[in-house]
């Protein structure tokens, strides 16, 4: 046959789409992560951040489209969308889970769930439940060709910028004082109260953080995949959220590798078993590795707080 | 907000405790004699919400733990009676039992290992355990795959078939009023006031020598046994059943209708499933209102947990 | 205690009285059966996810009604239409199936999802209704076995037939399938596997896209190494794009066809340069058919939007019930149904005839293929 590959290159190919899956899982799992490694909550609203910055790169791209084509106009859409779902995730946070940071985590969840619907639905009403489709004229399929292995340029971009955005954060949380407060406040905040850090305001900028990244990866998804609905976000949420726990969850890195993994994992799973069952394997390692090692492949243990 | 406190209490009153409740359930009884199929039909439908609430507060109300995925449990229940009768001829009330025992089963499977966990693991496990439930019924044969099991037949009682919906209506008021009164005796058990103490203060209850695991494991099974039962009868009520009905939309409802309506009291939850049943039937055909309910819930969900965090009409704390 | 359990059901009831207050109304009012109108249940989703689909079946039902009114009714009667929304959701939709019956009406119409209308027929069997199903197409419907449902729309074993005649002419050999889990996305595929080896074309790989999982390059690489040199998309428009994109992403050089949940004029825009070529096995796409135009101009001025992909369907489901309806002189259930039984009625959609079992005995389906940015007639 003209279009079979070897095994090897079969298995490559495989590795570069489970490469590609796991940078979006891991960018929307590093939100999930962060945010619940300071103040405890699974963000149920993350996956809709992600689709809300799907929906502002594919509107202010067909705003731009005129004036600024082409990867100009993407940078700038995604920009745009970065900024636009910070701010929302900031509100969210802000009027949201603020007010009931002392109160119980269920309350706390809860709440989250209550964010979610109310930005599903907003989205759902304003698109009348129809997708949405991201046409940029740009020549999806150029790329380099290695033996039977294909790596278009538009992966390759996609692959960088997760990368840099990772290492960007894992440098911002070591090293500046705004990560060292992150850290602290994970461990203890009502220590960091006393030692003077602002803590409303570090919750804020992680949000901020978690947020603009979830908001990347919905604007690249939107490139990339070219289709947008308001109920994209739902799967993913879930994924990313597996993803943050596989590597541990509260860990920048374990973020990171979880991601990667269960991409790589979904990738030669569709290989080698079957795809309609791929959500199973996903869904049963997670359960497996939380009873196996609750606490991640690098996360550390910890007392949970009541 | 003080306001209404005192309606509620006010409804709590001696007084009240009795005669309200008689003439209301006398009215529920009466009622399908002067109603239309349609009403009985939202009526019946906000009973289903109901009893699957009520399984749900079990798990979430009395002992605080979050479940995300309760549509699994009440699939599974649905499953085995719709399994046990189009593939093994089975009567329908011997599916019960069967039910329970298959609720019970999975109940264990999944909680025995992830209720030592951190209380939110536990959230994301039953949701992932849901979807394994939802695809792999959506993948089997004997699930009937993606279209799921039609043509369930309707199961007689004394002799008679129940195929209208008025025979449903009082079969699930009947089902309510049972559920009430094991969720009533729960509450007042020992057990019960061993998951209150979990649920207020697990360590202070492990250090007092309460078997925190195993309690908790309990309330898990009891919720999903509830689930279960509930999923029988809704197999036999609808005669099919297929993988979207399971999905976790209807797990956020149920759990909605919990918070809502107040954890762990009793008439809060059904006032909370009652509401969510009925409540876009009559705003359904309002435009914008009726398109766009999910939303309305989403942000009374926030107003509720940030004004009053114990749900609408909570359970008051004893002194 | 049990006072206690009393009370609480107290408050349920107190909740329920409420509705039904809401619900007691809205009953229909007397009058001689000569002055009533023939009133007909439309079963669509209006709210949720689908309500796009349910809102353009709504208005085709009602174009049609408009103009037999016009045109003096039925046996002198007027048509009504009264709608309830299913939600594309069994539970909701069993709901709505009771509230019209409630409204005694004489007919019903509608049907999108298969999941949401399966649960509804039994209820309408049982009051003695006709159902005219006009878009939901699974075989379960009629095998259900219920003699007063009939389903306008061909079922997937008519796309199938029409498939297998474009692979044949193509000189296709193994062919790989994608669908998207939900109960039609998978029951076409089911067909597929089971048809196509008939005539000698291969099953290569059966893959499943969930919905909203974009990422398909995994399932890509998999069908590319199966050596299939033809795709069959079985999903819906919203992922179809996505998947034929990906596909030419992923090098895969072969034909591509998609069924009738993707024929959608969305899909040439939203694919590009990378829809050139793919094949449509589509239902009767309202540009196509005779008198299409008069229906879209006529349809574009009363709604001020254009037709959907199951308008004339809709559309022909109304004129169908009007000529069985004369025909049979009555309005009662079991003439009707005999002359529907019987009808060979030519409308715009194509000839409406049906089986014994009362699935269609004429496929309505069509080959498409997207040449230059339009869709093109196909004809083997």
């Amino acid at each position: 046959m003209v279009f079979a590959l070897s095994k090897w290159e079969v298995l490559l190919q495989q590795g570069v789409n489970g490469l590609i899956l796991g940078s979006f899982y891991a960018l929307v799992a590093l939100g999930y992560s962060m945010v619940y490694g300071i103040i405890k909550l699974l963000n149920f609203a993350h996956g809709d951040i992600y689709m809300t910055g799907a929906f502002v790169c594919l509107s202010v791209f067909g705003v731009l489209s005129g004036v600024l084509p082409g990867w100009a106009g993407i940078a700038c859409s995604i920009v745009a969308a970065m900024i636009f779902s910070a701010v929302l995730g900031w509100l969210a946070q802000r009027f949201a889970y603020r007010p009931l940071l002392g109160a119980p985590r269920l309350s706390l969840l809860i709440t989250a769930i209550g964010v979610s619907l109310v930005i599903y639905n907003t989205v759902m009403a304003i698109t009348n439940s129809q997708p949405l489709f991201f046409t940029s004229g740009l020549d999806n399929a150029a790329g380099i060709k290695i033996g039977g292995i294909t790596v278009t340029y538009i992966q390759l971009i996609l692959l960088s910028v997760a990368a840099c955005v990772m290492i960007g954060l894992t440098l911002f949380i070591g090293s500046t004082r705004t990560g060292k407060a992150m850290r602290a406040i994970a461990l203890d905040q009502d220590t960091c109260r006393l030692m003077g850090i602002n803590v409303n305001k570090v919750i804020g900028l992680t949000f901020l953080l978690g947020s603009a990244l979830a908001a990347l990866a919905g604007g690249l998804a939107c490139v990339y995949y070219g289709n947008v609905q308001y109920n994209m976000g739902y799967t993913i949420g879930i994924k990313a959220f597996t993803a943050a726990v596989i590597g541990g969850i509260g860990s920048i890195p374990g973020a990171m590798l979880g991601g990667l993994l269960l991409g790589l994992l979904e990738a030669v799973g569709t290989q080698l078993l079957d795809s309609s069952w791929k959500d199973v394997f996903a869904f049963g390692l997670l359960i497996l590795i939380l009873i196996l090692r609750p606490n991640g492949l690098l996360g550390k243990s910890e007392i949970e707080r009541m | 907000m003080k306001l209404l406190d005192k309606a509620f209490r006010l409804l709590g009153s001696k007084g009240a405790r009795y005669g309200v409740p008689a003439a209301l359930l006398l009215a529920m009884t009466a009622l399908p004699f002067f109603l239309d199929d349609y009403a009985l039909h939202v009526l019946w439908n906000a009973m289903f919400y109901a009893l699957l609430a009520l399984g749900l507060n079990v798990i979430v109300g009395y002992c605080g733990l979050c479940d995300l995925g309760y549509a699994a449990k009440f699939a599974i229940g649905a499953y085995t009676t719709g399994i046990l009768m189009k593939s093994f001829g089975w009567n329908f009330w011997l599916t019960l039992p069967m039910s329970i025992l298959v609720a019970v089963i999975t109940a264990v499977i999944i909680g025995a290992p992830t209720l030592k966990l951190r209380s939110d693991y536990l959230a994301i496990v039953t949701l992932g355990f849901a979807e394994i439930v939802r695809i792999t019924a959506r993948n089997l044969p004997i699930t009937g795959s993606a279209s799921g099991l039609n043509a369930i037949a309707r199961p007689s009682l004394f002799g008679l078939r129940l195929t209208k919906i008025s025979h449903w209506y009082y079969v699930f008021l009947v089902l309510v009023v049972i559920f009430v009164f094991i969720s009533n005796r729960l509450r007042h058990s020992r057990f019960g006031r061993a998951l209150a103490y979990i649920r207020e203060d697990e360590d202070a209850a492990q250090a007092m020598g309460v078997d925190t695991t195993r309690y908790k494991l309990y309330a898990y099974m009891i919720g999903a046994v509830l689930g279960g039962v509930t999923g029988s009868f809704f197999a036999v009520t609808m005669t099919s059943i297929s993988p979207g009905s399971f999905d976790f939309t209807q797990s956020a409802n149920i759990l909605l209708a919990v918070i809502l309506g107040g954890m762990g009291k009793i008439p809060g939850v059904i006032a909370g499933a009652a509401f969510f049943a009925i409540f876009p039937e009559i705003f359904r055909d309002v435009p914008i209102v009726g398109n766009m309910r999910m939303l309305f819930f989403g942000l009374l969900l926030i107003v509720v947990m940030i004004t009053r965090p114990q749900g609408f009409w909570p359970e008051r704390k004893r002194g | 205690m049990r006072k206690h359990a009393i009370r609480y059901i107290a408050v349920l009831a107190a909740l329920t009285l409420l509705s039904s207050v809401f619900a007691g109304c809205g009953k229909t009012s007397g009058g001689t059966e000569a002055e009533k109108p023939i009133t007909i249940g439309v079963l669509v989703p209006l709210s949720g996810s689908e309500a796009y689909y349910g809102n353009d079946m709504l208005q085709s039902y009602k174009l049609a009604c408009d103009e037999i009114n016009a045109a003096g009714g039925v046996l002198g009667r007027k048509l009504a239409l009264y709608e309830a929304d299913d939600g594309c959701d069994p539970n909701m939709a069993t709901q709505a199936a009771s509230k019209i019956i409630a409204k005694g009406v004489d007919f019903v119409v509608g049907g999108y999802g298969s999941g949401a209308t399966i649960p509804t027929l039994q209820l309408f069997y049982d009051e003695d209704l006709l159902m005219l199903v006009s878009c939901a197409n699974s075989t379960d419907i009629t095998k259900l076995g219920l003699n007063q449902t009939f389903m306008i729309n061909s079922p997937g074993t008519h796309a199938v037939i029409t498939l297998t005649e474009l692979c044949k002419s193509l000189g296709t050999k193994k062919v790989a399938l994608i669908h998207q889990g939900d109960a039609y996305t998978k029951n076409l595929s089911d067909i597929c596997e089971k048809e196509l080896p008939k005539s000698d074309i291969a099953i290569a790989k059966v893959q499943v896209m969930e919905k909203n999982t974009p990422d398909v390059s995994a399932i890509v690489t998999a069908i590319r190494n199966s050596g299939a040199d033809f795709v069959y998309w079985c999903g819906y428009h919203a992922d179809g794009s996505n998947v034929i994109k990906q596909l030419r992403r992923g090098g895969y050089q072969g034909n591509i066809a998609v069924g009738d949940g993707s024929a959608s004029v969305e899909l040439i825009s939203a694919c590009g340069s990378d829809g050139e070529g793919v094949y449509v096995t589509s239902p009767p796409f309202v540009e196509f058919a005779q008198g299409g135009e008069k229906f879209v101009a006529d349809y574009k001025a009363k709604f001020n939007m254009a037709p959907g992909t199951y308008a004339t369907l809709c559309y022909d489901t109304i004129y169908l019930l009007k000529e069985a309806i004369e025909q049979a002189g009555t309005t009662e259930t079991a003439s009707v149904r005999d002359a529907v039984q019987g009808a060979a009625y030519q409308g715009l959609s194509g000839m409406i005839k049906f089986t014994p079992e009362r699935e269609p005995a004429v496929s309505n389906f069509i080959i498409l293929q997207i040449k230059d940015g339009k869709f093109d007639l196909v004809t083997l």
